[in-house]
């Protein structure tokens, strides 16, 4: 088993950036209510401690973020697949990132938060 | 975007990486026989104890590969039925790869061929459906290309092995990748382009010391050592045995020991010691034995038998020879193997020793030493 698991530090630096990103992206894009979207992060940060000391698992940060991400678009797809069934969401935002798929809205944001990165490094 | 770093709100609650691995601990102590029935009390389900157990088990593969074994079964068997909800999300899935992953591993490590095709396939199917499976995919390729290596291969490992070496490295999987690169070695030396492995050998020594992985350094100079005695290089031979013997206890890598034991003796036998040399390959065999690697044990009566019949001592070598043949029959190796088997049989069986069947053999066993 690969020993250079990460760092607390570099999980907390992983957490840390995209803390407010991964609260939006459940509430805003994907429309899940406070209470149930607190619910899905307190899991989302318990998964994530254990998945950044997998032996395969990125050891950075920056490289450790993105799986963060996807799979909080997953939590949000599967919340709204659960409860909607076949039927489309009324919230447009919603629907598209349901049509998208987790995959490609966890890219965009992906992304985003790249710009963010680089103009602060500018 | 807050900047500060944010305190993990489940520390409080969750085990300790000590408490965690007291636990595991403590669960791989119950007899496995009892232990579905404890599951509650042991915390079975808990993903944090079986992210420890999995760590528990890739340290001890080198040491006690059929405790391995049977543990990454039971573990892998109680999660997969009844379906139990494990952790949140894809762990599930993820821990089924891992233990399928480590079975398999072992299974390769114990010569068990099949089962370790089994279980590989069965961890590639659970990964599949894990978060990032590129990288535990890549983790597994390096597996069955190991187990190419065993099973001589050598074409294909030439071909394989250098481009997963660079998709692992791409993946920031840097233990694998140089461990891949250990393979085009281990191909390179049984092909006998010992200048090739050498290079890529001490390549690799100084890259893993790099990154301070002393059991990947350890392992490459155990095999450098085999080159060098091959050569009958006895300086360069014995400064790299005593640099890696320490390391190699330390990490309690009785697998490495073995293979480094077998290594002196060859380097004995070219020096004409052929005492010294008989008690380095009986102390390999000891250590292949006691952790249960069948196939080496069976490899190193031959090699005896072969060094037996130079000293002029016929009987004691075929009794050698007739302590391996269960073995070889047993887990058909592989079909050169069987092939020159059965030339040897035929001669036990007009009381002959025939020393071009044994030597077939013998060459054979000696390149699966790696």
């Amino acid at each position: 088993m690969d020993k250079r698991v990460p760092k607390d530090d570099e999980r907390s630096v992983a957490f840390s950036g995209v803390f407010a990103l991964i609260d939006s992206t459940l509430t805003s894009h994907y429309n899940v209510p406070k209470e149930d979207a607190a619910q899905i992060e307190q899991e989302l940060f318990k998964w994530f401690d254990r998945f950044s000391r997998r032996p395969g698992s990125p050891q950075s940060a920056k490289a450790l973020r993105p799986h963060l991400l996807l799979m909080a678009c997953q939590a949000g797809h599967v919340y709204w697949s659960g409860r909607l069934g076949d039927k489309p969401a009324e919230d447009e935002r919603v629907n598209r990132n349901l049509i998208l798929g987790p995959q490609e809205i966890a890219i965009e944001l992906e992304r985003r938060l790249e710009d963010g990165d680089n103009k602060e490094n500018a | 975007m807050r900047g500060e770093i944010v305190r993990f709100p489940w520390r409080a609650k969750a085990l300790s990486e000590s408490e965690a691995r007291r636990s595991a601990e403590k669960t791989l102590s119950v007899s496995r026989e009892g232990r579905r029935e404890r599951a509650i009390e042991l915390h079975l389900e808990d993903p944090e104890l079986l992210l420890t157990v999995c760590e528990l088990l890739h340290s001890k593969l080198e040491s006690e590969p059929p405790l391995v074994r049977a543990e990454a079964e039971f573990f892998f068997r109680f999660l997969e039925r009844p379906r139990r909800a494990i952790g949140s999300f894809d762990e599930r899935e993820y821990y089924l790869g891992e233990f399928g992953m480590l079975a398999g591993t072992a299974c390769r490590l114990l010569a068990l061929r099949d089962e370790s095709r089994f279980w590989f396939d069965h961890a590639e199917i659970n990964f599949v459906l894990a978060q990032n499976p590129s990288a535990h995919i890549a983790r597994l390729a390096y597996q069955r290309l190991a187990l190419q290596a065993e099973e001589r291969e050598f074409d294909r490992l030439l071909e394989f092995a250098p481009l997963w070496s660079a998709t692992l490295a791409q993946l920031g999987l840097e233990e694998e990748a140089l461990k891949c690169g250990f393979l085009e070695a281990v191909a390179f030396k049984e092909t006998e382009r010992y200048g090739e492995a050498k290079r890529i050998l001490q390549d690799l020594i100084d890259r893993a010391r790099g990154l301070r992985n002393e059991k990947l350094a350890a392992i490459a100079s155990e095999n450098l050592l085999q080159i060098y005695a091959f050569e009958g290089n006895v300086e360069a031979a014995t400064a790299i045995a005593a640099d890696t013997v320490p390391i190699l206890q330390r990490l309690n890598n009785r697998v490495g020991l073995a293979k480094l034991q077998l290594a002196l003796g060859f380097l004995l036998r070219g020096q004409a010691r052929v005492l010294d040399a008989i008690a380095a390959y009986r102390a390999a065999q000891k250590e292949f034995r006691e952790i249960g690697m069948r196939a080496d044990v069976a490899s190193t009566h031959l090699v005896l038998a072969d060094l037996l019949l130079d000293a002029g001592q016929g009987p004691q070598a075929e009794w050698e020879i007739r302590a391996a043949l269960p073995v070889i029959d047993e887990l058909k190796l592989i079909p050169e193997g069987i092939a020159a088997l059965s030339l040897l049989r035929e001669s036990l069986r007009r009381r002959q020793i025939d020393r071009q069947a044994l030597r077939s053999l013998n060459g054979y066993f000696e390149e699966l030493q790696t």
